[in-house]
């Protein structure tokens, strides 16, 4: 069984790796945010909306690229005046990291290269995880039985 | 404004030295421009290089001794000579 806090644990150990870096989030290809990690902001931001976005254009640069036949999408890397998104590749998942506009690159690069690595092995282990449900009582499933053959009668 | 030509003169010129084991060139921002290295050794080395002169920067701006011209970093096994300038960064592995 797989701690979910791990997830938080790699992306707060990255937060906290490059002064620059201000927030941290992890998502899956459909854009649901698994983990997230932020530094202290005075606005409120949607965490869920940036990720569901950064994932939106992770995997339509993906899709640019099998198209053109190009290989695999390592990182995407957007520049505005104030900061900087990136997302990079990691396994099932897409990893996003919000920067300050004068961040080192090279080293989010790294880190984010060395982050991407771990949280993809966990992430794969975590989904290929079988969800175990409650087993029904014999006396809730014989209802549900005769229910779905009243049903069928219909 | 830094040119392919200097760039290539001054590694062939650098490398042409006893003992210089690598050349790296990176940008302000930690992107490597060109290196005599393999890419997993210059990201790694152009990463961490421009965070310490980053910091040395800093501490140099605080205690208001000029501007940061060169940084010897001195190991067991290695040595980094690096040249720092506004736009670029210069890094001898000797």
């Amino acid at each position: 069984m797989i701690d979910v806090k791990l997830f938080e644990k790699i992306l707060n150990d990255l937060i906290k790796s490059e002064s620059g870096i201000r927030k941290v989030i992890l998502v899956d290809r459909t854009g649901l945010t698994i983990a997230h990690a932020s530094k202290f902001s005075y606005y409120p931001v949607d965490i869920d909306g940036i990720g569901a976005i950064a994932s939106a254009v992770f995997v339509a640069s993906e899709e640019q690229g099998k198209n053109l036949d190009i290989g695999e999408l390592m990182l995407v890397t957007s520049e505005f005046e104030q900061g900087k998104i990136f997302a990079a590749s990691c396994g099932k998942g897409v990893l996003c990291v919000i920067t300050d506009s004068d961040v080192n690159i090279g080293m989010v690069r790294l880190l984010m290269k060395r982050a991407a690595t771990e949280l993809g092995k966990v992430l794969d282990e975590f989904l290929a995880e079988q969800p175990t449900l409650p087993a029904a009582e014999d006396e809730t499933r014989d209802k549900l039985k005769s229910a779905l053959d009243k049903l069928e009668e219909f | 404004m830094i040119s392919q030509k200097w760039i290539k003169d001054t590694i062939e010129r650098l490398t042409s030295h006893e003992g210089v084991k690598g050349v790296v060139i990176t940008s302000a921002e930690g992107i490597p421009l060109s290196s005599t290295l393999s890419s997993d050794e210059t990201e790694k080395i152009a990463a961490f290089v421009t965070s310490i002169v980053d910091k040395a920067r800093k501490i140099i701006n605080e205690l208001g001794t000029g501007k940061l011209n060169f940084l010897t970093v001195d190991a067991s096994k290695k040595e980094l000579l690096i040249a720092s300038e506004k736009d670029y960064i210069l890094i001898v592995l000797r």
